[in-house]
């Protein structure tokens, strides 16, 4: 589902352009269904009874841990209790998100 | 309680970094009037609600801003 869309086409956006990488196409997928996430969040809060919004919400957060899982796999923690090492303490590993990332653009 | 996640909100992909937009970015979110601000306010008075919706709102809508800081702080 493409969550973030892009409204202007004219001007490449992050959100639209190639990924670079296989990690910034997981990392986009996350980054969607978090928001969907939270947005059938916001809306259940004042919409509890809605079979809708319920079954989307745990259709969204199912695609979304498996993303998790798929991604933490191949590309280290996302929290600190999903560090599961007995060698070294991957959490430290860079890049953190507000840095250039390897395989970006940036 | 809450977990930090370690992925940005939104995508962002900086060509020409600009430090004074990202300044002004940052400026939206701390100061008297920033979204930090208003964080902390939604959290605390979460606490003084009267019904399970308020409650959750707050908190919701409280913790989601704290998402924001980092992918403002790529900016720079």
């Amino acid at each position: 589902m493409e969550i973030i869309s892009n409204n202007y086409p004219i001007y490449p956006s992050p959100s639209t352009a190639a990924s670079s990488s296989e990690k910034m196409r997981m990392q986009k997928q996350l980054q969607s269904y978090c928001f969907a996430a939270f947005d059938l969040n916001l809306y259940l809060n004042t919409h509890p009874t809605d079979k809708r919004a319920l079954s989307m919400h745990s259709d969204v957060v199912k695609k979304l841990n498996d993303t998790k899982a798929a991604y933490q796999k191949m590309y280290g923690p996302l929290t600190a209790n999903d560090s599961l090492d007995d060698n070294e303490w991957r959490w430290l590993d860079d890049p953190w998100p507000w840095e250039p990332q390897q395989g970006g653009t940036n | 309680m809450w977990e930090y996640q370690k992925h940005l909100q939104y995508p962002i992909n900086i060509k020409t970094p600009n430090p004074k937009l990202a300044s002004f970015i940052v400026s939206q979110y701390g100061g008297p009037h920033g979204e930090a601000g208003a964080a902390m306010r939604y959290l605390s008075q979460r606490f003084s609600m009267p019904n399970e919706v308020t409650k959750a709102t707050l908190t919701d809508i409280g913790t989601e801003v704290s998402v924001m800081l980092p992918a403002a702080f790529s900016t720079v």
